[in-house]
């Protein structure tokens, strides 16, 4: 397997990688906005009851979400990786530290472990634990001092996946109509190499097959145009599924090309693994700014700037207003006149939706009906 | 060292014509290759220890001369005793050598045992095989506990058995997302070989065929607890994905091209090779039993009386290994012993005595002729 050189625009530099840069024709993206993620696990049994209720699927969670900064699926997952990396360095928006591929160990394609089986048994652990004490008092101080956020995971179906690098089988490939990530049922053994590199923990082994599976991306859904199961069930409304440009030809009417590239509001999951992940997330503003470019890179500082102007700028606003207004892949979106237009692949219109609510104000009393209303908006 | 130089200045003395004595053409071309091609051997060769006693010995077999004839006669003698000398040395050490690279299959009547601890393994010697760290293809290994295994092998002109035996301080026959079974793995060439593949898995051309034992799918309880009822949540059993399929034997019959594309030969109805492991204070105990024929055409196939390479690679879960993570040795051969065997022994004994026969009539004919 000779090492390649290969392009990652999310560090900013060329990196390692055991195969050539191919990049599908469509890349399958989402952008998940955590400050309006409230835990419910709607998302996680969504996608349980769609794909994981199998034997030996008990404690498989392709998609969970997880309390930050001491909450995990499986235990420990990033800090693990973290620490095995080490302390690295970022100079500007470039990465200049190892990626998980410029670390591996002698005779291994990347750096990372396996977790034991007890890791994965707990799938909510450290729910709702926030970063320290509260002392007296400050509940009522403002900003909080302590924090905590939740973090929604799928799969990333990466630009340049490690399991895809580690299987030494090649049951691991990447779909070059959407780039989604899949394991061959039938080609896997087993071995688990997939589960070792990832440094994601979004592989996982199915211990009755006796093979590994993983986030399929809700590809029969994908290939019908329709969002994941994950992002249309998401009653907060922080999901927003689209396919993704490379950052020099982006498409600034495409919703997440917009968000990703042009506002670069969304940002990857632990850029410096060196992976090129595609779920990218809209950082929490109230979180420590150190803790924040640990997680999303150096650009959270913009991110979170760009949302809390976000109500000033109406093409951010619409585009932000499409999460969880259509279960159809928006291509391409349009803001004009206090509404936000979503259209398909072949600019079919999807949806309309208001920026602003409109607001009626209905009497105390209504005389039609002869009732009270306490509710009057 | 002074010493053998002198004996070297001697040969030249009697190389080299006293003068005044006519030597002719073809007496000179005689000579000449026989001389070189002894001290060839004789300098390059053989140790100055032995290079000494060779001279002595020569010195003290022909008597000292210095006619034409006798240094002819002298060189074609050492050459013939340096010749003779390096054939016995080749055969005895060849001999020595392929003690320990061929197993024989010793030849027993009546049916071959699957358990590990039937007395009829007994008549089959042991040879021991170094394993090494599999350090070819990525992810490599480099440390391993296991460093050898013992194989022994049986056959009844039928079927054939190999008894696998090494050790490995704990038992692990059970997976986890953590935990790996302890394996081995018995490689030969396929049948659909053009040539003889390269030991590690085999090449494009080449294929090998590989009888994988796993001591998860021997443990009973993983063996039977495989959901084997269809069911559309469980994708490796939908697919048919020979790992996940509920097992009928701890042993999968395989053919590879190369890493990383071992492929499972089974049919769900057809299990040609029988086996069985046993973990035992700190050893495996592992028997293969298979016919010597298959229907296969990718299978191997073994013959009374030929000769078959054969590879070994072994797992030790406990150190994580899996897939190429083991560790593997080179080509080695099984070979299976047949009813003719006198005549095997008999033909080099008589070629042997043969050529000492032919040797000495010429010995005694140049003595004859210098007396």
């Amino acid at each position: 397997m000779a090492k390649n050189k290969v392009k990652n625009w999310q560090i900013q530099r060329e990196m390692y990688y055991p195969y050539e840069e191919v990049r599908p024709q469509k890349q399958f993206a989402a952008v998940f906005d955590i400050n309006k993620c409230i835990a419910c696990q709607t998302c996680t049994m969504a996608c349980k009851h769609t794909w994981t209720t199998g034997k030996g699927q008990e404690y498989m969670f392709w998609n969970n979400v997880e309390s930050k900064p001491y909450g995990f699926y499986p235990l420990a997952w990033d800090v693990k990786i973290l620490d095995l990396l080490g302390p690295q360095k970022w100079e500007g928006k470039v990465y200049k530290g190892n990626t998980i591929f410029e670390a591996a160990p002698k005779g291994q394609v990347a750096q990372g472990y396996i977790p034991e089986e007890i890791d994965w048994a707990h799938p909510n652990i450290g729910e709702d634990e926030p970063s320290g004490s509260i002392d007296k008092g400050d509940f009522i101080t403002m900003p909080h001092k302590v924090w905590h956020f939740y973090l929604a995971r799928i799969c990333n179906h990466c630009t340049y996946p490690a399991c895809v690098g580690a299987c030494p089988r090649k049951a691991i490939y990447k779909r070059e109509e959407d780039g989604i990530v899949l394991v061959d049922q039938k080609r896997c053994r087993g071995y688990r190499e997939c589960v070792r590199a990832c440094p994601y923990k979004k592989v996982l082994f199915n211990n009755t097959t006796k093979i590994a599976e993983k986030c399929i991306g809700c590809y029969p859904l994908a290939e019908q145009g329709h969002q994941t199961q994950c992002v249309t069930t998401c009653i907060g409304r922080i999901r927003l599924n689209g396919w993704l440009h490379t950052p020099d030809k982006p498409d600034p009417a495409n919703p997440v090309d917009y968000l990703v590239h042009i506002k670069k509001i969304a940002l990857p999951l632990y850029p410096q693994l060196g992976l090129e992940p595609n779920i990218y997330y809209i950082p929490p503003i109230h979180v420590p700014l150190p803790y924040l470019i640990q997680m999303f890179g150096p650009d959270a500082a913009n991110a979170v700037a760009a949302y809390k102007n976000a109500h000033k700028d109406e093409t951010l606003l619409g585009a932000l207003t499409l999460f969880g207004s259509t279960e159809f892949w928006s291509a391409k979106f349009r803001v004009s006149k206090g509404i936000v237009t979503g259209y398909g692949e072949k600019g079919k219109e999807l949806v309309k939706v208001p920026l602003k609510e409109p607001v009626f104000i209905r009497p105390f009393h209504d005389e039609k009906l002869q009732v009270y209303r306490h509710n009057i908006t | 060292m002074r010493k053998f130089q002198i004996y070297e200045d001697k040969f030249r003395c009697h190389c080299e014509h006293p003068k005044g004595v006519k030597q002719s053409r073809s007496q000179k071309k005689d000579c000449f290759p026989i001389v070189l091609s002894a001290k060839y051997l004789y300098s390059f060769v053989i140790p100055s220890e032995a290079r000494n006693l060779v001279v002595r010995l020569l010195r003290d077999f022909v008597p000292r001369n210095d006619s034409v004839k006798n240094c002819y006669g002298q060189h074609t003698m050492l050459a013939m005793i340096t010749i003779f000398a390096l054939l016995c040395f080749f055969l005895l050490s060849f001999d020595a050598y392929s003690q320990g690279l061929v197993v024989m299959a010793k030849k027993v009547s009546g049916d071959l045992p699957l358990e590990a601890d039937n007395s009829a393994w007994n008549n089959a010697s042991a040879i021991e095989i170094p394993l090494a760290p599999q350090v070819m293809a990525k992810p490599r290994t480099y440390e391993s506990s296991v460093k050898n295994l013992k194989v022994r092998a049986l056959h009844n002109t039928k079927e054939m058995a190999f008894l696998l035996e090494w050790s490995d301080a704990s038992e692990d026959s059970s997976l986890d997302v953590d935990k790996f079974s302890d394996a081995v793995a018995l490689e030969f060439p396929s049948s659909a070989a053009a040539s003889k593949p390269h030991f590690a898995m085999g090449d494009k051309d080449n294929p090998v065929n590989i009888w994988f034992w796993k001591a998860s799918w021997q443990n009973a309880n993983d063996m039977h607890s495989t959901y084997a009822t269809s069911d559309e949540f469980a994708g490796g059993l939908e697919v048919g994905n020979p790992v996940s399929r509920a097992r009928i034997s701890p042993v999968e019959n395989i053919i590879a091209q190369g890493f990383g594309n071992a492929t499972d030969l089974e049919k769900a109805d057809i299990q040609n090779i029988s086996g069985n492991g046993k973990w035992q204070s700190g050893k495996w105990f592992v028997v293969f039993k298979r016919p010597l024929t298959s229907q296969d055409k990718f299978d191997v196939v073994f013959r009374e009386g030929s000769v078959t390479p054969l590879s070994l690679a072994v797992w030790n879960g406990s150190e994580g290994d899996r897939g190429g993570r083991k560790v593997v040795s080179t080509w080695y051969y099984v070979a299976l012993e047949t009813e003719e065997k006198e005549t095997i022994y008999f033909y080099p004994v008589l070629a042997f005595i043969g050529t000492l026969g032919i040797e000495a009539g010429i010995i005694m004919g140049i003595r004859r002729k210098r007396g």
